[in-house]
């Protein structure tokens, strides 16, 4: 009996039957499973079925009623509603079945799971699901006798925010698909029983098997899995009885967008502050999603810009969200995005509250004239716990109290308990005799408070002191100066000198100053040059853990993002999470602050740049249309420049940022360009959603302090993956195609950016030295670009991954003497050598690989090329991983192989860190005489033992230097 | 009914207690984290029928774990809620034995000993690290490990110093984990087993995870084993002729008890969970709340199971996940699962055979044969699946994923601010208490039930009034 030979009046008459059958569902031929969302169903974790088993719910499946129609809503993150985690059979059809469902998506994801028991990993393919395939619905099974899975899928895409009914009916013979009634997909590849695995789940709201899970962003009303085939007529007259409680799409909620931020704040560990601005006076506010999912409506409502709001009572180590709300527009709601607020992401120290006495005591003093208040600090000579007791309630210092005496550590550590120091805040260590059993360069503040200098020699002290500002100070009650004097003669602290006073007095301090050799990582890869090359020149050689721990992999990105670099400048390391950012002291892993931007993302910076860059005590932020200048101590967003509109029509984007002492390169994007990585890409797949590039339509030189523009360049679409500063000079490719140019978007695809030229400009006045054009058409995957040397190496793959690499003369700008050309004719973009050959690496994203130059050494993908000549010098770079790159000192190379791996250059042993992998880009850079690697391996699914920011140094590294 | 389920219980708990080593001084003891060196969270000490709260305390500060938590998503898999797989220190889990409750604190660094009966502190040790294991109690000592990189002896009564012993092998104390600790921190608890104390000292392979023995009375050195490719964290389990170290985010090693030689790594998904039953470890939770069980001389798992943690009884296990409890016939799945493994292997071989066969004579009769024998298999493979599925004796929800241990016939379940009694015999709830934070610390002795939280709040809960013992 097809319906559709019926006449209209006699579909009527069965779908009213089957509309008075509604309500008897269990009665429904071969009727397995029946569920309808709705709160009035839900149980504890789990919800009722109108027919069949209950089902269990794990995530935040939230059930509502109101506004109808009742639903189960998802957000697509965790949420999974599982019918049988062990497959149980007797739920399942086996020869003949239907799938229904009424459901909305509300994001596309590559693979949707509506409802189904498969598993679909390579070459097992088992099991059924129905649900969509990106924009198109999906019905895929697998048969005994037709294997591997048949996917229909519907040919017209489907939008979001909207309901569709959903049928998959296989009778034995033929699979058919079907989308609000009508059959849209049909095939007779399978025929036999249904062909299960033997292990899976047989979910609702997912895709989800051994290897994948898609969660379903959306809602669903209802479904029902039947044993038996449904035909045409009964599909479209399940479809017809219910469409009518469907709303009409509606349009989507106004997006919100603040014009800058917002940023959230730590005050404590239960409560922050949230701020951002608006281009205009307006009465926004913010509504606070607990984790409970409870909601609160914060916010003063006024009319003005800058707005802030003090979030309290917050639920420690729990997720929350939030969303700012601005009037309504024309009717409609004007709602930001929905951020998420991580209070796990609090690391400060135990807070110990100030006590009278402490205003005017020793070590208060001591830490105001020192000025050190983070990290960790060493005090010796102290005779009992008040001094450390004080440093902890007023400093963020976690304090070392050695005592050579045993009953007076074990006094000392029955006062600080009793305090609710000891541990948290105060450590007591028993230690007597020549040495100190602490690593290298790690105190950030060592106080001697005898009267006498200690047991310990002054080298040890000095040994202990962080590079770049660890800072002793002698001071305490009768101290004879003169055995001090003695005790320090012919060490490094010999030079230890006034500073400030301190109460009454004016004690003798050493300040540790930079590491001589010690290089920085201020940029992407390393340098502005790009060259991935710190020119550090201690990290090498025998290294060991110089400390580890936080951030782990909860804050992070996933691991193959391609996600901005860390960066280490004047013993600080800066580490971008996922929407967060943080600073540490890069000597001892002390988080020194931290806050969340969840507007800050970047990814994909193989075919973009990084949004940050370090100088000095500067960490510049491009964040929107804005680059921020962080005071890389305290956090603090102290300065704020706009990217210039010069001759901008539409929004734009501050994009690439590279910091000097006094001068900031920039350049500026149309909006909405980049990035992101949000739902997991790794980009190393050739398709145009992964390999364009994003392009400036501007660059230009401000003043970091006062944001004057200095200078501003035009001409064309700039790749941002090629702007390189090097000798007083930038460089860059742009493509003066006029399609590139007049793309709306700032991400271009690789066909229109034709007429490439390689450009360099005189980093001070902007006046463009030279130019040349050329062809990288062949650089299909990714362009980059590096300075060394009075040269530039352009390099990259072809879809096929093949490199392909230009080396061209630069000569300095700075020195033209040093460029090997007459000053006369010192014109550059000269082709000096050029080599192609087919990627060495097999390895996923091995084609991707950045280059490295050290000296006159240029390193791509397993090769190793003279710079001036292009000749192979040699092939036998060490066995690594292909998604990691390159970083490197100025005599070793740090790669990720299975775990974090180095490669002395100077006696060529390679060695591998093993329990703790890197992330899959540039994440391990060596600076400040370390070897620092931020946790960035999260998300793998591997067994790697460890998962933790770590720092290496190099033995005996302490005694070097002043 | 009622009497048959507490026989098997008891009887299965004596069989664990003989079996793992774990000597408890009294039955009723609880001597080391999760009972015995199995870790089998099972005592024969019945619990009474209501509880009262008789006496709480709570530290000055909370917990503080080594470890935060895995990532929030595995993006590539699209892997979301991630399991921790470094659970060992998220409370101060108590142990007890001679009417004493011990602690360690990964707060304050130190060890607590208290009157069991009325919580009142009677000692406290100090040691220069966070303690973030519980105590091994044996004749009459403590032994306890810290992140200073130190093994402790002392005396269970007094806490007076008998030893101490350093593992770490050199005292360098650098920041791990937000602390000044030693480069080798001890991770792994204290088995104390016929005289000698095993223990662990490391972090990072590359520079040396080391596996030691003490002699227990002296804290003389008998042997030390150095790995180079995992850490060790997570309690350590023992047998009567192996040690098993688990490997904090990966998988963990088999050590001959004698001499620390390592036997073999297990395959799994990784974790700090682990327990023994019989010759079996079981293991987890892997990045998704699975746990595998390998048989004694194999390294590949025989069966999984979707949960966090488990209790065997000799007929039973109960498998507890973050929204269930189920109880297996034990015996049967077993039986089942080493069948599906035999059937996997020659699935694999019949495989692998038949792609050879295929490149050598595509059209070979004998293919058509391995076809049909695959089919078979699968067929069989199905059917052991289902018949693993029919093995569940009883389901129920649970609200109380942070703990289990099984008391009596009472399979008690930490939750958040919530513990909770299930009957074993159908999974129904018996009774409930309130505690403050999530409990992750349980332990029963002496017809007591001691918890302990994330908050570092730890509760005595007993008879209630008219059924004091």
């Amino acid at each position: 009996m097809r319906m559709n030979w019926m006449r209209p009046w006699a579909r009527i008459a069965i779908a009213t039957a089957m509309a008075m059958a509604w309500g008897a569902h269990a009665a429904e031929t071969g009727l397995l499973g029946h569920w309808e969302f709705s709160p009035d169903r839900g149980q504890n974790s789990g919800m009722r079925a109108v027919s069949g088993k209950e089902v269990s719910f794990s995530g935040g499946v939230r059930l509502v009623k109101d506004p109808g129609p009742p639903r189960a809503e998802l957000t697509g993150r965790d949420e999974r509603i599982v019918v049988s985690a062990g497959l149980d059979r007797s739920l399942l059809p086996t020869r003949e079945m239907t799938a229904e469902a009424w459901v909305r998506v509300d994001r596309v994801t590559d693979w949707g799971g509506v409802v189904g028991a498969v598993q679909d990993n390579g070459e097992f393919e088992r099991g059924w699901v129905l649900g969509f395939v990106k924009s198109s619905f999906a019905f895929a099974l697998a048969t005994t006798n037709g294997g591997r899975l048949t996917y229909l899928t519907s040919p017209a895409t489907f939008g979001t925010n909207e309901w569709h009914h959903l049928a998959g009916t296989y009778d034995g013979a033929t699979m058919t698909l079907y989308v609000d009634g009508r059959a849209v997909a049909m095939s007779k590849a399978q025929s036999g029983d249904i062909w299960y695995p033997p292990t899976g789940t047989y979910v609702i709201g997912a895709y989800a098997d051994d290897d994948e899970r898609y969660g379903l962003a959306g809602a669903l009303n209802e479904v029902r899995v039947y044993r038996r085939a449904m035909d045409a007529g009964e599909v479209a007259a399940h479809h017809g009885l219910k469409k009518g409680i469907f709303p009409a799409p509606a349009p989507a909620p106004r997006l919100f967008r603040p014009s800058y931020g917002p940023f959230v704040d730590w005050m404590d560990a239960t409560s922050a502050v949230v701020t951002w601005e608006t281009a205009t006076p307006q009465p926004t506010r913010l509504t606070l999603e607990l984790p409970d999912g409870s909601e609160r409506q914060l916010g003063e409502g006024q009319r003005q810009t800058s707005h802030a709001v003090v979030l309290s009572g917050l639920q420690p180590g729990m997720e929350h969200h939030y969303r700012l709300v601005a009037p309504m527009e024309g009717g409609r709601p004007v709602v930001s995005r929905r951020y998420p607020f991580d209070t796990s992401f609090y690391y400060q120290p135990v807070k110990v509250p100030l006590k009278a006495e402490d205003s005017d005591g020793a070590a208060a003093l001591v830490a105001k004239v020192t000025r050190v208040r983070e990290g960790y600090a060493m005090v010796l000579g102290t005779p009992d716990a008040a001094f450390a007791s004080e440093l902890a309630r007023w400093t963020a210092l976690d304090v070392v109290v050695v005592e050579p005496d045993e009953r007076r550590a074990t006094s000392m550590r029955k006062e600080l308990s009793e305090a609710g120091l000891l541990g948290v805040r105060v450590t007591v260590h028993h230690g007597k005799g020549g040495t100190l059993p602490f690593g290298d360069l790690l105190f950030n503040l060592v106080v001697l408070a005898g009267p006498r200098p200690p047991q310990v020699p002054a080298g040890e002290i000095h040994r202990v002191l962080r590079a770049s500002g660890g800072t002793m100070v002698v001071h305490g009650d009768g101290q004879d100066e003169s055995a001090y004097r003695r005790w320090m003669q012919g060490t490094a602290l010999a030079g230890a000198g006034p500073l400030g006073r301190v109460g009454n007095r004016i004690p003798m301090a050493f300040v540790r100053g930079k590491l001589p050799g010690a290089g920085e990582w201020g940029h992407q890869y390393g340098g502005a040059d790009n060259s991935s090359c710190s020119q550090d020149e201690w990290v090498k050689g025998d290294l060991q853990v110089a400390w580890w721990g936080d951030p782990g992999p909860r804050p992070m990105p996933d691991r193959g993002n391609r996600n901005p670099a860390p960066l280490s400048v004047n013993g600080r390391l800066f580490i971008q999470g996922n929407r967060i950012l943080f600073g540490l002291d890069a000597y001892n892993g002390a988080i020194l602050w931290n806050w969340s931007a969840p507007e800050m993302r970047r990814a994909n910076v193989t075919r973009d740049c990084s949004n940050m860059s370090a100088s000095g005590d500067w960490l510049y932020l491009a964040h929107g249309k804005h680059c921020i200048g962080v005071e890389g101590q305290t956090g603090a967003r102290s300065r704020r420049h706009e990217v210039p509109r010069t001759g901008a029509v539409g929004p734009r984007e501050w994009s690439y940022v590279a910091a000097g002492r006094d001068l900031l390169i920039g350049s500026r994007a149309k909006a909405e360009g980049m990035y992101h990585g949000d739902d997991g890409e790794w980009y190393e797949e050739y398709a145009a959603d992964q390999v364009s590039r994003v392009t400036s339509d501007l660059l230009f030189a401000m003043d970091p302090v006062d944001g004057r523009v200095l200078w501003e360049h035009s001409r064309g679409a700039i790749l941002n993956s090629t702007i390189t500063l090097g000798d007083g000079m930038v460089f860059f490719i742009e493509s003066r195609d006029g399609r590139a140019m007049a793309s709306e978007s700032a991400r271009v695809p690789n066909e229109l950016l034709g007429e490439q030229y390689l450009v360099c400009l005189d980093q001070r006045t902007g006046k463009r030295l030279w130019e040349k054009a050329h062809d990288f058409s062949a650089l299909q995957f990714m362009t980059y670009l590096v300075h060394a040397r009075n040269s530039v190496v352009v390099t990259g793959t072809d879809r096929n991954k093949n490199f392909h690499t230009f080396a061209f003369n630069a000569p300095s700008a700075t020195n033209p003497s040093n460029s090997g050309d007459d000053l006369g004719t010192a014109i550059g973009g000269r082709l000096l050598w050029s080599e192609t050959h087919k990627e060495d690496k097999g390895h996923h994203s091995g084609h991707l690989q950045h280059p490295v130059v050290i000296g006159d050494v240029f390193y791509s993908d397993q090769r190793a090329f003279n710079l001036a000549t292009g000749e192979i010098v040699r092939k036998d770079l060490p066995e690594r991983r292909g998604c990691g790159v390159m970083s490197a000192s100025k005599d070793a190379i740090f790669f990720r192989h299975h775990f974090h791996s180095m490669w002395d250059l100077k006696t060529d042993k390679r060695v591998q860190f093993e329990g703790i992998r890197s992330g899959c880009w540039l994440s391990m850079i060596p600076a400040g005489g370390l070897l620092l690697a931020p946790e960035t391996s999260a998300g793998c699914s591997c067994t790697h033992a460890i998962q933790t920011s770590v720092g290496y140094i190099p033995k005996g590294l302490g005694m070097a230097g002043k | 009914m009622k009497y048959e389920a507490r026989r098997m219980t008891w009887g299965m708990a004596v069989l664990a207690v003989l079996t793992f080593g774990a000597r408890r001084a009294r039955a009723t003891d609880w001597p080391t984290y999760a009972g015995d060196y199995a870790r089998s969270g099972v005592t024969v000490d019945p619990l009474p029928d209501a509880l009262v709260e008789t006496w709480k305390w709570k530290s000055r500060h909370p917990p503080q774990p080594a470890w935060q938590g895995e990532a929030k998503w595995d993006g590539w898999n699209k892997v979301y809620d991630m399991k921790p797989r470094q659970v060992f220190d998220r409370a101060f889990h108590p142990v007890v034995a001679g009417a004493c409750v011990y602690l360690g604190s990964s707060a304050d660094d130190q060890v607590r000993c208290m009157d069991a009966a009325t919580g009142r502190e009677l000692w406290t040790f100090f040691t220069e690290g966070p303690v973030r294991l519980a105590p091994s109690i044996h004749e009459g000592k403590a032994y306890f490990g810290s992140d200073d990189g130190f093994v402790y002896c002392v005396d269970a009564r007094s806490g007076k110093e008998s030893w101490k012993a350093r593992v770490a092998p050199e005292d360098r104390r650098i920041p791990g984990n937000g602390r000044m600790i030693s480069a080798w921190p001890v991770r792994t608890s204290v088995v104390v087993q016929d005289g000698v104390a095993y223990t662990t000292a490391g972090m990072f392979p590359a520079e040396g995870v080391h596996l030691v023995a003490l002699d227990a009375r002296t804290g003389a050195e008998k042997w030390r084993r150095v790995q180079k490719d995992l850490p060790a964290q997570g309690y350590l389990l023992a047998s009567r002729t192996r040690l098993y170290v688990p490997a904090g985010r990966n998988n963990p090693a088999v050590c001959d008890l004698q001499d620390g030689r390592r036997l073999r790594v297990v395959e799994g998904a990784g974790g700090t969970y682990a327990l023994l039953s019989g010759d079996m470890l079981v293991f987890g939770p892997g990045k998704t709340g699975q746990l595998g069980a390998v048989e004694e001389g194999s390294s590949d798992q025989l069966a999984t199971f979707h949960g966090n943690q488990m209790i065997v009884t000799g007929t039973r296990s109960y498998l507890h996940s973050d929204a269930e409890v189920t109880a297996l016939d034990r015996a049967k799945y077993l039986e089942l699962a080493r069948e599906r493994k035999r059937l996997s292997a020659e699935q694999a071989a019949l495989n692998k055979k038949l792609k050879q066969a295929g490149k050598k004579a595509p059209g070979d009769a004998s293919m058509e044969e391995m076809r049909a024998r695959l089919s078979e298999i699968g067929r069989k493979i199905d059917e052991a699946t289902s018949g693993m599925d029919r093995c569940q004796l009883w389901r129920a929800s649970s609200g109380w994923p942070h703990g289990m241990v099984l008391a009596g016939d009472t399979l008690v379940m930490g939750g958040k601010n919530e513990v909770a009694g299930l009957r074993t015999s159908d999974g129904t709830v018996a009774w409930r208490v309130t505690v403050e934070g999530a409990a992750y610390g349980l332990a029963v002795s002496d017809g007591a039930l001691f918890v302990s939280t994330d908050k570092g709040a730890v509760h005595r809960f007993g008879a209630g009034p008219g059924k004091g013992r």
